[in-house]
């Protein structure tokens, strides 16, 4: 995901979670397998990606969760 | 908490030969804190293997709490990744950098020093012309 932030890092932010360490925030975002890459426009969740995916499958999903964001 | 071994020195040796500019790695803690003192110790141990190329400053929430805000951070340890003009890469690691996240780390360091985005043309111009401000959160555990 930091790949992400670096090829747009004024929009994107990619930060990795030790999950463990942070239990509530975890369970706030319904983390019962990781990893787990949570999508927030602005503020709030907008969605979730489960797993290691291709890069194909996050662009889509990405794509989206900005479409039904606006 | 165990620091890095000598063969985990060497490796990084070995990775960080492909560093090309310096990367600053701004740290945030907070006093008394063990994850933050592990994340310290442990950042200590890997900018020791290439100090030249890896800058490390800690900063104390506590105190530096303009600066935290500037950041954005919520939460100790937090790492910023910043390229060598000191501008935020947008990466960020929470939580003591251990495991699949330190492997993670240690690409991440790779990628901010050789400004390498690894992404195929048609994905890199979608994410650069993205308007909206877009978190990814990552959730990891150590193993």
């Amino acid at each position: 995901m930091h790949t992400l932030a670096l090829a747009n890092p004024a929009r994107v932010r990619g930060t990795v979670v030790e999950a463990t360490e942070f239990p509530q925030w975890a369970e706030e975002n319904a983390v019962y397998a990781v990893p787990r890459t949570v999508v927030r426009l602005g503020r709030g969740p907008s969605g979730a990606i489960e797993g290691a995916v291709s890069e194909d499958y996050l662009i889509r999903t990405l794509k989206n969760i900005i479409e039904q964001g606006r | 908490m165990n620091p890095l071994s000598e063969r985990d020195r060497q490796t990084l040796r070995e990775m960080f030969r492909d560093l090309k500019f310096p990367v600053h790695l701004e740290l945030f803690v907070e006093a008394g804190h063990q994850w933050s003192h592990d994340a310290e110790s442990l950042l200590r141990d890997v900018v020791r293997v290439m100090p030249d190329l890896l800058r490390l400053e800690v900063w104390d929430v506590g105190h530096d709490n303009l600066l935290a805000a500037l950041y954005g951070v919520q939460h100790v340890p937090t790492l910023v990744v910043a390229d060598h003009r000191r501008e935020d890469s947008g990466i960020r690691f929470i939580g003591l950098p251990t495991g699949y996240e330190f492997s993670v780390l240690i690409e991440a360091l790779l990628d901010v020093s050789q400004n390498r985005i690894r992404l195929s043309d048609p994905s890199l111009n979608f994410i650069r012309n993205i308007e909206d401000d877009i978190t990814l959160e990552v959730f990891v555990t150590p193993t």
